[in-house]
């Protein structure tokens, strides 16, 4: 077992100490899906010292829009005090990296749902500045803010978002956060500050870490893989992550007219892919800093997949609702191939991949999933749950979305997650 | 009554009192645990594996302030507790239970992942009144004084449940559950009997999941009737107990009738120094799926109701978790341990971004936090704040570990409460008591 | 109305054993089956009305928790209002004083636990216990800005 140190080669010493066993059970050992132990796959050298990566967090407030249409839950939603276009108060994240300061502070109560999301390349140095810009609607609170990584392991206190155990970042102020991920998967990152409240007003996000396979090993063809699996098991040509939460209506109405919730009530009147339900899941990325996006604006992020027909189609799939969801894609077989950032093998190698047609996602969970793209056409990837699939009590919508394939060669490659 | 008679009363009583007084001292007391270590998995043991079990009512305190009656069981002559005594024997011996029932219905234990289970040596078998409908999942003991022996032979190595098995969705609610560790013939430092499941005996706890609804309390209590179609749970506890009494002491004092702890206290890993993880057993003896998240550790799922994750030949099956979602009724058995991954140290190796001063944390009550100043495990204090004394401290690591159901990790609704404990980690040369 | 008659009892020793000896079967049966419950006596913290009124809350309990490593101070809430406001006052953090080795606990998490506190409901603060200055059995004294309460009983 290599030791993780520290001074002159940190980088590549980690490097290999996380490939080689560092986390006992992160780190999976290298081998095929036939249950066989293997050789330590062989690594190309990699950039030292580390690759570096700076983000700029905003938290605050906001107001977004439920699906037009659904049925009224009095007096709760839509919020009489939302501004036009919007009918739900929320707490968010924004991405505001290379923002003047100026430009920062004028992001206050524009937060959008769910969070920017956040890819990095195993073995980065990654720096997370955030900021609390405060809540507009509710000067009165002192809330403060934290990012939790959720799921990173051997987190010291102090990166790990608890303000209870290390600090939070008061209205007004920053704090950098720190991480070196050595494990590659996906994994979700969310406010820890009274979490349960926090939660779900909508400060969640997916954050993934690409493996350093991805450069290409003795055994793998450069190219994008899930994990460090050693043998090209968990390839994939496109990718697409989706944040699954509840929102529960009333909550939302209390904290905007400065009342108090029994969170022990718990009772979800929405459910989202990436803050949005259907039929919002299927619009196109948006911008918060455009308005090309409308209504939508501060839900920036699309739920719809595409690819070509014959393409290995990766599913980030994570769930940050108190419920258990269980999603479907009619007619395509899911290949599960990691569950909370983590290799599905055993320690002695042996292949854990389920092929399925319902993959259940517990709050807190997150699992990878590959589809092969069928034959053109158009499918949906919903949640089992029915319950689920209605907005408000009311009509279709939810937690669905459609996967919509093409001939093969009909859409370029992708550039990024969502895309 | 006549003076004459009160002294003869006096005389005829004082000899067998002062004989009671002697005898008390010299009985000997009700089983006990050999020693009871202040956090961790405590087992109660006996000789031939032979348990007395008395099913009864008692009290247990939430950290709100709330008094919940509860039903659960007291072991030996002992005192009423919540959960169960942890039972722990040895795979394939032969054990007994002989539950007593004090209580003013029957009421009766499953075994679940038991087989061949005997009841007064017959086979333990559903019961049904008159009509045929079916009042109990298994061979009760009357109301107020029945009693029942149950027997079986300790099945493969594990963890399981046992419960009431009479008008369950009352009875389990009211805390008629415990736990029992099966332990490898051999191995007592294996969670199975693969090499694998080792773990390091001084650090195995126990997180028996359950949840509360006060007014289903009150109503038992009471002798009312309670719709159950208005169940809503209140209270989310790990061995009964729910934040911050999740980190007492097992036996806390004022927590008389909520022995177990939840604390888990490791050191991190080290190849030599400490090999071995920590061993954590989840049981769920609610209604609901409790997933449970552990800060700043993954961890191991290696077994599941008293199996191995193995298979047909052998192989591991096992796998990593940062989300353990433990079903209603299921047991998850999962290693544990914390890397200091980056052996952050201010001299060669200092974190690399700078820490907000004091006035830029909000964490206190006060400008203080716990970690701010020193970040660094096993650490020495770093700037403090004037007027304070610097005292030494070891500079230990705290991690939350909580239902991710967030509503669970809250006191009838105000947070950092119910479903939640800490993992302490302590430098690598320990912690100075 | 009749006095009614009473004799002046005479000093006889004899009197005393059965009482004694009832006392001394209770204790003892007690101490050998009484468990945690009853064999430890009342735990109480100190009242102070004009603290309580001053912060809305009444401490209730210092216990040593977290394998020695943490100290739990509970509060009843007695005035939301002032309650929250303590809660959420970061400038004037209780302090806990050992009276007995004058050491200090005093990083405390916030602990926040919820916008507005309950009328009584009780809540917590949880310290890091710097260097084990606070140990089972000591007595403490809580700091709260101007106010003090002393000869906290700490289990």
């Amino acid at each position: 077992m290599t030791d993780p140190v520290r001074q002159g080669s940190i980088s590549r010493r980690a490097l290999l100490a996380g490939l080689t066993g560092l986390g006992t059970w992160a780190v999976l050992p290298e081998s095929g899906s036939d249950a066989q132990p293997r050789r330590p796959a062989a690594l190309l050298p990699r950039a030292v010292p580390n690759p570096t990566a700076s983000l700029h967090l905003a938290a605050t407030d906001g107001w977004v829009s439920m699906p037009q249409g659904s049925p009224p839950i009095s007096p709760f939603w839509p919020d009489p005090l939302a501004p036009a276009g919007s009918d739900l108060y929320v707490f968010g994240f924004r991405d505001v990296t290379g923002l003047s300061a100026t430009e920062v502070t004028g992001q206050r109560g524009k937060a959008q749902i769910t969070a920017p999301l956040l890819g990095f390349d195993q073995e980065t140095d990654i720096k997370i500045k955030l900021t609390n810009l405060g809540l507009s609607q509710r000067p009165d609170l002192v809330d403060g803010h934290t990012v939790h990584w959720h799921g990173f392991r051997n987190a010291i206190p102090l990166f790990d978002g608890v303000p209870e155990l290390s600090i939070s970042v008061p209205i007004g102020r920053e704090f950098t956060y720190f991480y070196r991920p050595h494990d590659a998967g996906t994994y979700m990152y969310h406010c820890h500050f009274e979490d349960v409240e926090h939660v779900q007003m909508g400060m969640t996000g997916i954050v993934y870490v690409r493996p350093a396979q991805n450069s290409g090993t003795a055994d793998v063809p450069p190219g994008r893989y899930v994990y460090n699996d050693g043998d090209g098991s968990t390839r994939y040509d496109r990718e697409f992550a989706l944040m699954l939460t509840e929102v529960w209506a009333e909550a939302h109405y209390r904290d905007a007219h400065i009342q108090t919730t029994d969170w022990t009530d718990y009772k979800p009147s929405f459910f989202a892919f990436n803050g949005r339900c259907y039929p919002d899941t299927l619009a196109p990325n948006g911008d918060p800093l455009s308005q090309a996006a409308g209504r939508l604006r501060y839900q920036p992020i699309s739920s719809l997949i595409t690819a070509n027909a014959g393409e290995r189609v990766l599913l980030r799939l994570a769930n940050l609702g108190y419920r258990n969801h269980t999603l479907t894609v009619d007619g395509v077989d899911l290949l599960v191939v990691g569950k909370d950032a983590a290799l599905l093998r055993g320690r002695d190698g042996s292949a854990e991949y389920q092929v399925t047609s319902t993959v259940q996602i517990g709050p807190g969970e997150s699992r990878d999933v590959i589809l092969t793209a069928p034959e053109p056409g158009t499918y949906l990837l919903y949640d089992r749950d029915l319950t689920s699939l209605a907005n408000a009590g009311g009509g279709r919508g939810g937690q669905l979305t459609e996967i919509r394939i093409s001939p093969p060669g009909t859409l370029p490659a992708q550039t990024r997650a969502n895309a | 009554m006549l003076p004459a008679d009160l002294g003869r009363w006096k005389r005829l009583s004082a000899v067998p009192l002062a004989a009671a007084v002697v005898a008390v001292l010299v009985v000997p007391g009700p089983d006990r645990v050999a020693a009871s270590p202040p956090a961790g998995l405590e087992c109660r043991t006996a000789a031939d594996n032979a348990f007395d079990l008395t099913a009864t009512g008692g009290y247990a305190a939430m950290p709100d302030g709330n008094t919940i009656y509860m039903w659960s069981y007291a072991s030996g002559g002992g005192e009423f507790q919540l959960p169960g005594p942890t039972l722990c024997v040895t795979s394939g011996t032969k054990v007994t239970v002989v539950l007593h029932n004090s209580l003013p219905e029957p009421t009766s234990i499953t075994f679940p992942g038991q087989a061949q289970v005997l009841a007064d040596g017959r086979p333990a078998q559903p019961e049904t009144d008159a009509a045929g409908t079916l009042t109990s999942l298994t061979t009760t003991a009357a109301a107020n004084s029945g009693a029942v022996t149950y027997t079986f032979t300790a099945g493969p190595p594990g963890t399981y449940l046992y419960q009431s098995g009479t008008d369950v969705q009352k009875q389990v609610q009211m805390g008629l559950y415990g736990a029992l560790v099966v332990r490898p013939a051999g191995h007592p430092d294996r969670e199975n009997d693969r090499a694998d499941s080792a773990f390091d005996p001084d650090h195995e706890y126990l997180y028996l999941l359950g949840e509360i609804d006060p007014d289903l309390h009150l109503a038992v209590e009471r002798r009312r009737a309670y719709d159950f179609t208005r169940y809503k749970a209140r209270y989310f506890t790990i061995n009964g107990r729910s934040m911050p009494d999740t980190i007492a002491p097992n036996h806390a004092e004022w927590l008389p009738a909520q022995p177990y702890g939840a604390l888990i206290h490791i050191r991190p890993y080290d190849p030599v120094g400490n090999p071995k993880p920590a061993l954590i057993r989840y049981l769920n003896a609610g209604s609901v799926a409790y997933p449970f998240h552990p800060h700043g550790s993954d961890e191991q799922l290696i077994a599941r109701d008293g199996r191995p994750a193995q298979g047909p030949a052998g192989q591991d099956l096992s796998f990593s978790n940062f989300l353990i979602d433990v079903s209603p009724g299921q047991t998850v058995d999962t290693l544990m341990i914390w890397k200091d991954a980056e052996h952050w140290d201010p001299q060669g190796n200092p974190i690399p971004v700078p820490l907000p001063s004091l006035q830029d944390q909000i964490v206190g009550p006060g400008p203080e936090t716990w970690f701010a100043e020193n970040p660094y495990l096993g650490g020495t204090p770093g700037e403090l704040p004037p007027g304070v004394v610097q005292n030494n401290q070891c500079g230990e690591y705290y991690h939350v570990a909580h239902s991710h159901a967030l509503e669970q990790a809250t006191n009838y609704g105000a947070s950092f409460g119910g479903m939640m404990t800490l993992i302490r980690i302590d430098p690598p040369a320990g912690c100075p008591a | 109305m009749a006095a009614i008659p009473f004799r002046i009892p005479r000093p006889r020793p004899g009197r005393l054993v059965l009482p004694l000896l009832v006392l001394a079967l209770v204790a003892v049966s007690i101490v050998r089956f009484g468990g945690y419950a009853a064999a430890r006596p009342g735990y109480a913290v100190p009242h102070d009305g004009q603290l309580e009124a001053a912060l809305g809350v009444r401490f209730t309990q210092a216990a040593v928790v977290g394998d020695g490593g943490l100290v739990e101070l509970r509060y009843l809430v007695l005035d939301t209002q002032k309650a929250s406001a303590f809660q959420n006052d970061t400038k004037h953090p209780p302090r806990l004083r050992n009276e007995r080795s004058g050491k200090l606990a005093w990083r405390a998490a916030l602990m926040k636990q919820g916008h507005e506190l309950r009328p009584g409901q009780s809540y917590y603060l949880l310290y890091l216990n710097n260097g084990g200055a606070v140990r089972r059995g000591d007595t403490i004294e809580i700091t709260s800005g101007q106010r003090r309460l002393a000869h906290v009983p700490v289990r």
